[in-house]
């Protein structure tokens, strides 16, 4: 090539990162930012996660809804020092599960990946938000690309292009911004002290106790996309060298004892442990009159601490996981707890 | 399919634009062949079976009328000084008369298709209607034909070619694929503009350097296109369809607002589709024939349709209107009523048959439907009666003394064509006739003009911001038809420019069009409207 020709190459790529920049931008102020108990605070659930010290993390909680309003990680840490954060958006299915612990293996490298296998009998899509919910925040990755791409999600061309560049689905709000979607962004932290946890302090009961696990002669099947990621998921802790627990949370919504049986099943075929904390074969103080949030489907606060604290219990008793307390590139934990401690006061005042 | 605006042919179309270029250039219309093919199979799928046979049939024809008049003037030639004045005038007559069978064989086929896929229905309902009547049920079938892409369009390219060999205008195509590639080019195949096959063929098939010139301005046009459809014509759509979606429900103003923004969207939309095409094919070094002058400045409406879907009227023009009008019997016709009635309609009598003819294919061309042939009448009838009362019109201006140089005639006779432009559109938009009757009538008893003040309009899919972005971006599109229409050259005029100042206006364009283009979520984005012809 002459000067000449160099000359215009140059000025094509300064034109298109100058392009690609603005596009950047767009994204930032355009994607919707879900900070608000409404949105499960899913925006700062990620952003949080990105801004955990890498390798800090030794353990990944995984799952839908349930579990990022059934755990608490800062309990986890206030009794046994063990440092977890829940990977979870609204109705996450197994393949969003699969990219979700892809992108988490980006920056950390936990010991411990434990699994709520509700989503194992579910094969059907999400809604869009949902998906929207996990894609939006992400950051622009390989993972990510790799995800939008995947022929499971069935997006057609349009809806991957406006996954890769969300400002294509939300360019409609230019006249709807405000003043937190330009600063949020820029903003100087963006640390999320519940560790992925949606804390909630509605207390609406149910009142049918364990009906729900009652028999009803039903079978179920484990799904076969689901069943696809479920193994691709199996194969990584395994490539990656980490313990996979099973466990459901106590769901009168998302569980029967026909799909506790199939887990069962499924878990001892896999060599994987299955905590079902629907069975109420031991009391471990959880109550669904005190417990739960919407009439059975979500945890409070509350219930997420009582099952909480008989998971760690479990992982004490059955994983070796280091105690950080008192490490100092922990210290930041310590502030959480008194954050989180603080919260759940405020929650307390206002539900209890 | 892939429409034109959107993100799926901005990556084919760079894709065919970087391949293009770095291919040999001897190779560079067989990419774009393949680029075709892959275009058109995207949309029609099977159906390029019959773009296929129509152009292997109109290529063999065009040989075929060659060889016939090659034939001719080899016997002629051959018999010089040996054949007689009456045997040389019967090889003639020989030589036209298998000339036009096999140029009627091959029209009857080409068009045959256009006429069974897309007219079927028309004349099979007609027909019943008539045995209706005529105290006859056996009725013809509804059919349920898929159109294959572009039909209206290659069709009138393959006739257009078709007569053009047989007036020897120019000589037959040998390859059968430079035929199919000229039906077929992806950039014109869904909206035009009908190409001459002597104009497109000296640059569709030439090798091309890349010039820098050449793809900056045709990249330039690409931006305005889509800013055209995604800012103006896809946002005029929202309010445009609620109302004519559900006319009875709102008043004389909203209607007459919906038929403006319709008018608005209609050019915009057509006009940007031309852009994008037109600057993607200017690209790639191969420039197209314009398809829209400024129509709205027109100061009749018969300039209006020459500034307005230009290769139409031009492809009109010359295979239907002069063959029609030169025929002999219209001659003959023209000559006995000059004779027999006075005046202007004597003079011009044979012309207003063949323009009738011509507005009756332009409105059936359009649509399948008699709504579509009154739109075409329409217009012929204002052109004619125009014609017919110019004698008296400008009687009355020079009684008048009205200086017909100054600006203020000149912006009375462009109201006055757009006021017919007005009614010619509300009947191309309008469910029916009926419909766009009672659309008239409504605006006339009840306009309710408080309505403007009251935010009714606001409640028809449009915000108030929406409106300002519409109104913003009509003034831009205004003031850049006004330059030129003075001839100023703005593609040139920001070339000239220093490099920050032309970064900063495409930048400005491109992030403008991504923001506030009406396209994705919360509109509704609609394909081109010509697209279905």
């Amino acid at each position: 090539m002459n000067k000449k020709k160099w000359g215009i190459a140059g000025k094509i790529v300064v034109f298109l990162l100058i392009v690609m920049v603005g596009i950047h931008v767009l994204n930032c102020l355009f994607i919707p930012k879900w900070t608000l108990p409404e949105d499960n605070r899913i925006t700062s659930i990620i952003e949080g996660f990105y801004e955990e010290p890498e390798n800090s993390l030794d353990i990944i909680f995984l799952g839908n809804s349930d579990v990022y309003r059934g755990v608490s990680p800062i309990y986890l840490w206030r009794e046994y020092g063990y440092a977890s954060y829940v990977r979870s958006t609204p109705g996450q299915k197994l393949w969003v599960s699969y990219y979700q612990l892809l992108e988490t293996l980006k920056y950390q490298t936990p010991k411990l990946v434990v699994f709520a296998v509700d989503s194992l009998f579910n094969e059907e899509h999400s809604g869009e938000g949902n998906y929207r919910k996990t894609f939006d925040p992400m950051r622009l990755s390989a993972v990510k690309i790799q995800a939008i791409l995947d022929p499971v999600f069935e997006f057609d061309f349009d809806t991957k292009s406006s996954y890769l560049f969300p400002f294509i689905r939300y360019h409609s709000r230019w006249n709807q911004l405000t003043e937190e979607d330009i600063s949020f962004y820029s903003r100087d932290d963006k640390h999320f002290p519940h560790k992925g946890m949606d804390m909630s302090g509605d207390i609406k009961p149910y009142e049918g106790g364990y009906s729900y696990m009652e028999d009803r002669g039903e079978t179920v099947a484990i799904g076969e996309r689901a069943g696809k990621y479920m193994e691709l998921i199996i194969e990584l802790c395994r490539e990656k060298g980490m313990q996979l627990l099973f466990v459901e949370i106590p769901s009168t919504d998302s569980w029967t004892l026909a799909k506790s049986q199939a887990t069962t099943v499924y878990a001892q075929e896999k060599g994987i442990p299955f905590i079902d904390l629907n069975l109420a074969t031991e009391d471990f103080g959880f109550d669904w009159l005190l417990h739960t949030s919407d009439n059975g489907d979500h945890l409070n606060v509350w219930g997420a601490e009582v099952v909480t604290s008989y998971l760690g219990r479990y992982l004490s008793e059955n994983y070796e996981l280091p105690d950080h307390r008192g490490e100092a590139s922990y210290s930041r934990w310590e502030e959480d707890t008194l954050i989180y401690e603080a919260d759940k006061t405020a929650l307390e005042l206002v539900y209890k | 399919m892939i429409a034109y605006h959107s993100l799926q042919f901005a990556v084919f179309f760079l894709v065919v634009f970087v391949l293009y270029y770095t291919i040999p250039k001897k190779a560079q219309w067989w990419l774009l062949l393949a680029a075709s093919v892959y275009f058109y199979w995207t949309a029609s799928g099977a159906l390029i079976l019959w773009l296929l046979v129509s152009a292997g049939l109109v290529w063999s024809a065009g040989l075929g009328l060659e060889r016939i008049a090659a034939d001719g003037s080899a016997r002629i030639k051959a018999g010089k000084g040996v054949l007689s004045k009456e045997e040389k005038t019967k090889i003639k007559e020989t030589v036209k008369s298998k000339k036009k069978a096999v140029l009627l064989a091959t029209l009857l086929f080409v068009v045959g298709i256009l006429l069974v896929l897309k007219y079927a229905n028309f004349f099979g309902s007609n027909i019943n209607k008539v045995l209706q009547v005529a105290g006859i049920s056996a009725g013809i079938p509804t059919f349920s034909f898929v159109l294959p892409l572009g039909i209206s369009y290659y069709t009138l390219q393959a006739v257009g070619y078709l007569l053009d060999i047989y007036y020897n205008r120019y000589g037959a195509e040998r390859n059968p694929v430079k035929i199919m590639l000229f039906l077929m080019y992806f950039p014109h195949i869904m909206q035009g503009p009908i190409s001459k096959y002597n104009e497109l063929s000296e640059h569709l098939f030439a090798p091309h350097k890349a010039d820098h010139d050449q793809i900056m301005f045709g990249f330039q046009r690409v931006l305005w296109g889509c800013m055209k459809k995604l800012i103006i014509a896809d946002r005029a759509a929202i309010f445009v369809n609620e109302v004519f979606g559900a006319y009875g429900k709102h008043g004389g103003l909203a209607i007459f607002i919906a038929n403006l923004l319709y008018i608005l969207q209609i050019y915009a939309e057509f006009s940007g589709c031309m852009d994008i095409i037109g600057g993607a094919s200017q690209a790639l070094g191969i420039p197209l024939v314009e398809n829209f002058e400024r129509p709205f400045f027109s100061k009749s409406v018969a300039e209006f349709w020459r500034r307005w879907h230009v290769s139409l009227g031009r492809w009109l023009r010359d295979y239907v209107f002069y063959p029609l009008n030169m025929s002999k019997s219209l001659m003959r016709l023209g000559k006995k009523c000059r004779m027999a009635i006075p005046g202007q309609l004597g003079k011009c009598f044979s012309l207003y048959i063949a323009m009738l003819v011509l507005w009756f294919v332009t409105g059936f061309w359009h649509g399948a439907s008699w709504k579509y042939v009154v739109y075409g009448l329409y217009y012929g009838m204002i052109i004619i009666m125009g014609m017919q009362l110019e004698p008296t019109y400008q009687h009355i201006v020079e009684k008048l003394k009205i200086n017909t140089s100054c600006r203020g005639w000149k912006l009375w006779q462009m109201l006055r064509t757009f006021f017919a432009v007005f009614i010619g559109m509300l009947l191309f938009r309008a469910e029916s006739l009926k419909t766009a009757a009672k659309m008239v009538l409504t605006m006339v008893t009840q306009l309710q003009v408080c309505k403007l003040l009251d935010g009714s309009l606001l409640t028809l899919g449009l915000n108030y911001a929406d409106f300002i972005i519409l109104g913003m971006g009509t003034l831009i599109m205004f003031v850049v038809s006004l330059l030129q229409e003075k001839a100023i050259r703005i593609r040139r005029l920001l070339a000239d420019q220093a490099l920050w100042l032309r970064w900063l206006v495409y930048l400005t364009a491109l992030f403008v069009l991504l923001v506030y283009g009406a396209y994705g979520h919360g509109y509704d984005a609609s394909d081109f409207i010509y697209g279905q012809f």
